[in-house]
């Protein structure tokens, strides 16, 4: 019969064999595993592609970096140091903070960010600090103070008394607050002898540190020295005020973030950038670095009304 | 009859290497990836590509052969795809030398 079927050209399909269904199962494990495989390379493509065409990993970088210049006193970075690792839908920044004291920096806090696209979901700060700035600020507990506050937590003439009982040999920084609103050329012709590194901008919130809306400021400021280091914000700046202004604008849109790299609760941004352009810059605290003995020196200025000492180091200074 | 079923076995064989050296490829840097160290893969993934695709047009001669060959020589376009995704999109991502 079948003989017959084939000779008249009908011949049945032929009946799949165990090697043609082994084939075919093969085909398709080897297809879904193939399938399989691409995700992850997939999701790395999209990952680099809203680095680079999303938030922009450079921008979270550069927010993190000009937060820390403004919130922090007395801070630098050094961006070609920064490390930047992507895993899936992440990226981790990790980098160096330092301090000037005296005439030397040195690396006082070691940063490690992690993002899930551009949230921060995590972020491991590590100090190497001998005097930290209270972790929780308050209303009363910050170390500059505006000349409309009452008395702060420290105690400024037990400060003075350890800066007078340190070695000769050794220079410190010292956040000073003073006793009215100067402009930042002023005070750095009267505290002679010392670099005047950071100064407090007055932003309508620091009489009593609250905002508008009654949340808690901390200080922020600007970096007084010049600063030729090829990442700063301040390269090349012509007035530190204008760009201090102008970093305040380029990092509002990205003011939870600011928030969350910083060691400030509330930034106010809108509030306070709208203050400094309607009443300018002026500077009710500052943060120097010197010589123990000319930090000393400045104790009977009448300026100066309080004083809180930060870091001490060994003699570095040159004029 | 006999050299036809040579060629197409031969044919079979290269479309099967492209694609079982394609996927042994991603496997790989599937690896690399989730390990998130820089494995010898990364820098011999040239060769890999190579072979794959060299197979993979051996056998798109064969007709049985050639949805291999296809196969084989797709994956190694994603991997070319990749490898310049990666290199472009990661000189502009990290702003460092």
């Amino acid at each position: 019969m079948n003989l017959g079927n084939e000779r008249n050209g009908f011949a049945k399909k032929a009946a799949p064999t165990g090697k043609t269904v082994t084939a075919s199962r093969l085909k398709l494990l080897l297809a879904t595993l193939s399938l399989a495989l691409l995700i992850v390379p997939t999701s790395y493509i999209l990952t680099f592609v809203f680095y680079a065409f999303g938030t922009k990993s450079t921008t979270l970088m550069d927010t993190a970096s000009k937060v820390l210049y403004l919130t922090e006193p007395n801070t630098a970075l050094e961006e070609l140091e920064f490390d930047m690792d992507f895993s899936l839908f992440s990226m981790d920044l990790s980098f160096d903070q330092y301090k000037q004291v005296g005439s030397e920096q040195y690396p006082v806090r070691h940063y490690d960010l992690h993002f899930v696209f551009d949230d921060l979901v995590d972020m491991d700060v590590s100090s190497d600090l001998e005097r930290t700035p209270p972790k929780y600020p308050t209303q009363t507990n910050q170390w500059l103070v505006h000349p409309a506050q009452g008395v702060p937590e420290f105690n400024s003439e037990q400060e003075w008394q350890v800066l007078e009982g340190l070695p000769d040999e050794t220079v410190v920084e010292a956040y000073v607050s003073f006793n009215d609103l100067y402009k930042v050329t002023d005070i750095r012709k009267e505290l002679q002898g010392t670099d005047v590194l950071w100064a407090a901008i007055y932003t309508g919130t620091e009489d009593e540190m609250l905002s508008t809306d009654g949340d808690v400021v901390s200080p922020i400021g600007y970096p007084v020295q010049p600063d030729q280091t090829y990442w700063s914000p301040f390269r090349d700046s012509m007035s530190h005020e204008e760009t201090f202004l102008q970093l305040l604008k380029e990092i509002e849109p990205y003011e939870d973030l600011s928030v969350e790299v910083s060691s400030h609760k509330n930034l106010e941004l809108k509030e306070r950038i709208a203050f400094i352009e309607e009443n300018g810059f002026a500077a009710y605290g500052a943060v120097i670095s010197g010589p123990k003995q000319e930090v000393g020196a400045l104790k009977d200025l009448e300026l100066i009304r309080y004083m809180k000492l930060g870091e001490v180091k060994l003699w570095n200074w040159t004029e | 009859m006999e050299l036809d079923r040579v060629k197409h076995i031969s044919f079979q064989v290269f479309g099967w290497f492209s694609v079982i050296i394609g996927i042994l490829a991603l496997a790989l840097l599937n690896i690399t990836l989730l390990s998130g160290y820089d494995s010898s893969f990364t820098n011999q993934m040239s060769l890999w590509i190579s072979v794959i695709i060299i197979s993979g047009l051996v056998s798109l001669v064969g007709k049985n052969s050639r949805p291999l060959g296809l196969w084989g020589i797709g994956i190694a376009l994603f991997l070319i795809l990749f490898t310049g995704v990666i290199f472009f999109l990661g000189w502009a991502i990290v702003p460092f030398p």
